[in-house]
């Protein structure tokens, strides 16, 4: 409950102190990157903690770490998704162009691709536990995948996207960068918990179900 | 918060319901493996070259494929003369959707013959993997002498570095046929198998796309070096083989 008002406040001045920054210097309508910036850095933090529960399964053979590895492949799909739109409606902005194919565009494209294909991939498997095998074995080949296609083709293709402007400049943006970085990661993490509960609850409920009938 | 205490696995209640069934489940741990010898994954690799010759169903589909693609291309722009990297984009994509017909099958073929079963009972899961993705390999490096000299015929491209283009389809093909061997094991143990595998192969094996036709684009003329996109993709080789060494284990095993 203190954690819920605690992020509640914290994300609500983030969007109060990410609007009340004046412009930064050299980009236009940077309020945005307040907000994109941190969604696309849960992104990946949510499918390296994915690939992350699907190895402790893989170890332990625990449901739970398989349940919260799906959380958060789901909320990370989510987030992704919500910092491509902002980030195509500021390079249409920016750069006259909804979409241009620079590295970083490449790589969201790919790491959401990936993302469906691990839900496609659990939803067509039968059996339980092969469906786990599958879905964190594959979770880690997409964080490899994810890897290259953010970090490694940055330095092959010409990016057009602004990567220092705002860590480079006077420390308030920056604070108020990580400041937001720092709150969703936080939401990140209440709503994937919520969203594993409820799927180790849905699998139970199986379970009983199955043991009545 | 956290999932209390009052929640208990029903990973108890499953085993107990597999034990009463006879089924007796050995999971497989990280970093644990049965040690494959050069023998059986020359024996694997053998079985499926063997079965493969007398059919040549994978062989003749995707080297049939790869021949009508860049055919079916040259009809459309045969006439403009295209610049490197459009070619180079042009030429992978078509690998690429060769080896998404082709490469599947060795899995498929078992699961549909039924004879995965015995696959598992009579080789490690090692011998397995290597053998196929051996398979694979050369499946691609032959499909490839037929349809690269087609390509680089029919559209007109002018290869200025040979010694290049050699390499980086080399280094691509072992990327390739690693990632599909294991890709490909997956889908075949699930429903909507060929569907299934383009849409999960895409995606692991956009980076490989990507830093290939970068460099073919410049074996084609393109200005600029090969060689950081050579090391990338000679790392995602590496990368992959780890993985597929690591992971195969749990895909494989029932």
């Amino acid at each position: 409950m203190l954690f819920n008002v605690v992020l509640g406040i914290w994300i609500t001045a983030g969007i109060v102190i990410g609007f009340m920054m004046p412009p930064a210097i050299g980009l236009v309508h940077s309020t945005v990157m307040y907000f994109h910036v941190p969604m696309a850095i849960a992104m990946l933090t949510a499918f390296l903690i994915a690939a992350w529960r699907g190895i402790q399964w893989l170890r332990t053979r625990d449901p739970r770490h398989d349940a919260a590895s799906l959380a958060y492949a789901e909320v990370g799909a989510f987030f992704g998704i919500i910092a491509t739109m902002t980030g195509s409606i500021w390079a249409g902005a920016n750069w006259q162009s909804y979409w241009n194919w620079d590295a970083q565009q490449i790589g969201i494209v790919g790491t959401l691709l990936t993302y469906g294909a691990l839900f496609a991939l659990r939803s067509a498997v039968d059996d339980d536990d092969k469906k786990r095998d599958l879905w964190a074995v594959y979770a880690i080949f997409g964080v490899i995948a994810a890897i290259f296609l953010t970090y490694v083709f940055r330095r092959l293709v010409p990016s057009l996207h602004p990567n220092d402007t705002l860590t480079k400049s006077a420390p308030g943006y920056r604070l108020t960068l990580w400041f937001n970085v720092f709150g969703y990661i936080m939401l990140l993490v209440r709503v994937a918990g919520l969203r594993a509960r409820f799927e180790t609850a849905r699998e139970r409920l199986k379970e009983l179900s199955w043991a009545m009938s | 918060m956290q999932p209390g205490s009052e929640w208990q696995s029903p990973a108890s209640t499953r085993s107990a319901v597999r034990e009463a069934a006879g089924v007796m489940r050995t999971p497989p741990t990280v970093g644990a493996h049965r040690s494959a010898s050069f023998a059986a994954v020359h024996a694997v690799f053998q079985k499926d070259w063997r079965s493969e010759w007398r059919t040549r169903a994978a062989l003749n589909a995707i080297v049939l494929f790869s021949v009508a693609a860049p055919i079916a291309l040259s009809f459309n722009v045969a006439r403009q003369v295209l610049a490197p990297e459009v070619l180079a984009g042009c030429l992978w994509s078509v690998l690429l959707f060769a080896a998404l017909v082709g490469l599947p099958r060795v899995f498929v073929r078992e699961e549909e013959s039924g004879t995965a079963a015995q696959l598992r009972l009579a080789c490690a899961p090692e011998a397995v993997l290597w053998g196929k993705a051996a398979f694979n390999l050369a499946l691609l490096c032959m499909t490839q002498l037929a349809a690269v000299p087609i390509f680089i015929l029919l559209l007109n491209a002018r290869v200025t570095q040979p010694f290049v283009l050699l390499l980086i389809l080399l280094l691509g093909d072992i990327g390739l046929a690693i990632a599909a061997t294991v890709l490909g094991a997956m889908a075949a143990q699930a429903r909507a198998r060929g569907a299934l595998f383009s849409a999960i192969a895409v995606p692991v094996l956009l980076p490989l796309l990507v830093a290939s036709s970068a460099a073919t684009a410049v074996a084609l003329g393109a200005p600029g070096e090969a060689w950081p996109a050579l090391q990338i993709v000679a790392v995602y080789d590496v990368v992959m083989i780890a993985a597929a060494w690591m992971l195969f284990d749990f895909v494989w095993s029932t």
